[in-house]
């Protein structure tokens, strides 16, 4: 069926007997989920059932690629974790760029499957089909670019280099918002599959091989390289000069930019030009940065020369800034690169992180809480001190952060009544974007696989800002809309594309076939977006069998709440506004009114035989 | 006559060199007068490469013969890249 695109096997890791198999993948399997989160959905209905804790030697760590994943054309370089993650609870998927996925399929495989737990503190290498361990409680206490150094010192040299994985101490201390490390500057950074990876004593990866990916057709590949690089050049030649940064600005604008908790969704353009992307590029540049074969290099590395912060370096992106930055009252990019260099260290996500301190923010100002209790720190809004120090009482669970390190839904659990301060669906703290100022990003929050979530929720607000038939205030017509982003972005996922680049190769709603053809000599095209849709509802499958249903689908208390003030003062999404979203998103999905897939729905699209698996 | 302040954002100040100019238009001008002059101002609007928006809407979202009012506000930036995940054309970056 495939002529390329897939090495057709996976690795299977125990821990707890260190023993390593190879297992096929078969043809049927890439037909219905196309690779790296369709397949770690399916692997996950398989092998973790409901009953399985984020921190049981249970769970599993299931990374897969997609047919793109280091195949020789450009941003080549997605792979996918699916887990049961801390921070939710509940199923996890999470993307990254990086080196390690293509480098895993040079070793012989499309995925990777970690089980068990090890005895002692270890590290994995894996150089084709041999499985070592390097075991050493020397491995506690590193930093991910620390673990990552000491691993490549202690692997052989060879003509291809190797890739790699890492956690930090927060992972180890089971923050449940640590993120895993991929190279020297990607993640897997949302939902704490960090925690999931110290649980299992394994600190950090390294992957090589020797093996090729099989392509149908050589030339076409070449060809679409060619005609994708030159088309990047051009349209995203803003993308490379300011990166994601520039949307501070734009967000802010547009008045949905997170403001002192989402307290509000504005500050004065004077105030927050202090972090816009210009200021980074004035005064904190440094070079761009780019993942495995991509010749956007979107990322912007900033470093701080003088000052308080003075020897602070990160790749600040939008989400990160917006979070850390405006969310706790800070507008001192210089603050914000120290505090994202902070979270790196610490091996934490910047953007549960910002959420959190916001959050411990508020509770200071309304004297909520006192310094007493947070080892004699106060921590208040536009404090950039306090918000370092904070970073580290969450990471070492100290003071409020032994309580904040659990993440909303532990903090829930803790101190109910701080709730109303905790912005978070299914435990999953929000994105940069207040959906009081785009209600279909509410429904995207709010029925995201993962919880609240910009990417696995989809991306609503160039279609509500500019298509002719949204309006951003309105409910009509968001169920449709987020369905069809969810969709679109699910079978992007599985790829192991960059999602930037994606309309290079037009993976739109309605995408060309050249590219997957020229890999795998199968025409994808037309099933694309039904694969999108299949993944979906496989996940919401997962969801449903892990409780889920209609009430959780929810937004928190304060988007409720009518913004006070900016340019989209007024707006707020009621309890009533969001049923009826979700009324419209459950009947376009082929969904219960609680949310439950209908079965005809499966049985539409090939779920019944695969759901019967379990 | 009526002045319409028109804002530069991201990576579109640099080019225009300015973060803001104001259009002068006549007492009857609508939405529909307004792509017109902002082209005249340098602005590529054919490829799609720069984003219109008209008081918090998308310039589409307008009727065109809407009159236009003194303290309508322009805001103009760069298509940067990504998409919104659908058929149309992508206009907005993702992060
Ligand atoms: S566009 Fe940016 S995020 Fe995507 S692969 Fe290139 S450098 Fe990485």
């Amino acid at each position: 069926m495939f002529q390329g695109g897939y090495m057709g096997k996976l690795l299977r890791v125990n821990l707890s007997t260190r023993q390593s198999f190879i297992e096929t993948i078969e043809p049927e399997e890439f037909r219905l989920f196309l690779g790296a989160r369709g397949l770690g959905a399916l692997w996950y209905w398989r092998e973790i059932g409901p009953e399985i804790k984020p921190l049981d030697a249970e769970n599993k760590l299931f990374f897969f690629t997609g047919p793109m994943t280091g195949m020789p054309l450009v941003s080549t370089t997605k792979f996918e974790l699916t887990t049961k993650g801390p921070e939710t609870g509940r199923y996890l998927c999470s993307n990254s760029s990086g080196n390690f996925g293509p480098r895993l399929r040079e070793a012989g495989f499309d995925g990777l499957i970690i089980e068990g737990v090890s005895e002692r503190w270890t590290a994995i290498v894996i150089e084709n089909d041999a499985v070592q361990f390097v075991d050493d409680e020397g491995w506690q206490g590193l930093s991910p670019m620390q673990a990552r150094g000491k691993l490549l010192s202690q692997v052989p040299e060879r003509k291809t280099k190797w890739a790699t994985m890492s956690i930090g101490p927060a992972a180890e201390n089971r923050v449940a918002f640590s993120s895993i490390f991929v190279d020297d500057g990607r993640a897997f950074g949302r939902g704490g599959g960090g925690a999931v990876m110290a649980s299992k004593k394994v600190k950090a990866f390294a992957v090589r091989g020797d093996q090729q990916v099989p392509v149908a057709d050589a030339n076409k590949c070449k060809e679409i390289a060619n005609n994708a690089r030159t088309d990047l050049k051009t349209s995203r030649a803003k993308h490379r000069q300011l990166g994601t940064a520039q949307l501070v600005e734009i967000i802010n604008e547009l008045g949905c930019m997170p403001t002192r908790n989402f307290q509000t969704s504005w500050d004065a353009p004077d105030k927050v030009q202090g972090v816009y992307a210009q200021t980074l590029r004035d005064k904190y540049y440094v070079r761009n940065y780019a993942c495995y074969r991509c010749s956007v290099a979107c990322g912007q590395v900033g470093a701080v020369k003088e000052g308080e912060f003075a020897g602070a370096t990160a790749r600040p992106e939008y989400e990160s800034i917006g979070l850390l930055g405006p969310s706790c009252g800070i507008t001192d990019m210089a603050a914000v690169i120290a505090a994202n260099e902070l979270c790196d260290n610490l091996g934490m996500d910047t953007m549960t992180a910002g959420n959190l301190v916001a959050m411990v923010m508020e509770l200071f100002e309304r004297e909520l809480v006192t310094a007493k209790e947070n080892e004699g720190l106060e921590v208040r809004f536009g404090d950039s001190r306090a918000l370092l120090e904070m970073l580290k009482l969450i990471a070492q669970r100290r003071g409020l952060g032994a309580i904040v390190a659990d993440g909303a839904k532990g903090i829930i659990q803790a101190r109910p009544e701080w709730k109303p301060f905790i912005l978070h669906s299914k435990g999953m703290t929000f994105a940069a974007y207040d959906p009081r100022g785009f209600h279909g990003m509410g429904l995207a929050y709010a029925t995201s696989a993962r919880g609240a979530c910009h990417n696995v929720g989809g991306y609503t607000v160039s279609e509500e800002l500019l298509g002719t038939k949204y309006d951003r205030y309105a409910v009509e017509g968001k169920g449709k809309l987020v369905k069809t982003v969810q969709d679109n972005r699910a079978y992007i996922d599985s790829l192991g594309l960059c999602t930037v680049v994606r309309s290079a190769y037009k993976f739109s709603t309605s995408p060309t076939p050249e590219t997957l053809l020229a890999i795998t000599g199968y025409d994808f095209a037309p099933h694309l977006m039904t694969i999108g849709e299949r993944i979906s509802n496989l996940e919401r499958m997962i969801l449903v069998r892990e409780g889920v249903r209609r009430s959780d689908d929810d937004l928190p208390p304060r988007m409720k709440e009518a913004i006070p003030d900016g340019p989209t003062a007024g707006h707020l999404i009621s309890d009533q506004m969001l049923s009826v979203m979700l009324d419209e998103y459950y009947a376009v999905r082929g969904w219960d009114d609680q949310g439950m897939p209908r079965t005809e729905t499966l049985e539409k699209l090939e779920l019944t035989r695969v759901l019967e698996t379990a | 006559m009526i002045a319409i302040t028109v804002k530069f954002l991201g990576g579109l100040r640099q080019e225009m060199g300015t973060a803001q100019t104001s259009l002068s238009m006549p007492d009857d001008a609508t939405v529909g007068d307004l792509e017109p002059r902002l082209r005249a101002l340098g602005l590529d609007l054919d490829s799609e490469k720069n984003i219109v928006v008209l008081n918090n809407r998308g310039l589409g979202q307008w009727q065109p013969n809407r009159p236009l009012a003194a303290d309508d506000a322009v805001i103009v930036f760069p298509h940067i890249a990504g998409g919104s995940g659908t058929s149309r054309p992508v206009r907005f970056p993702e992060t």
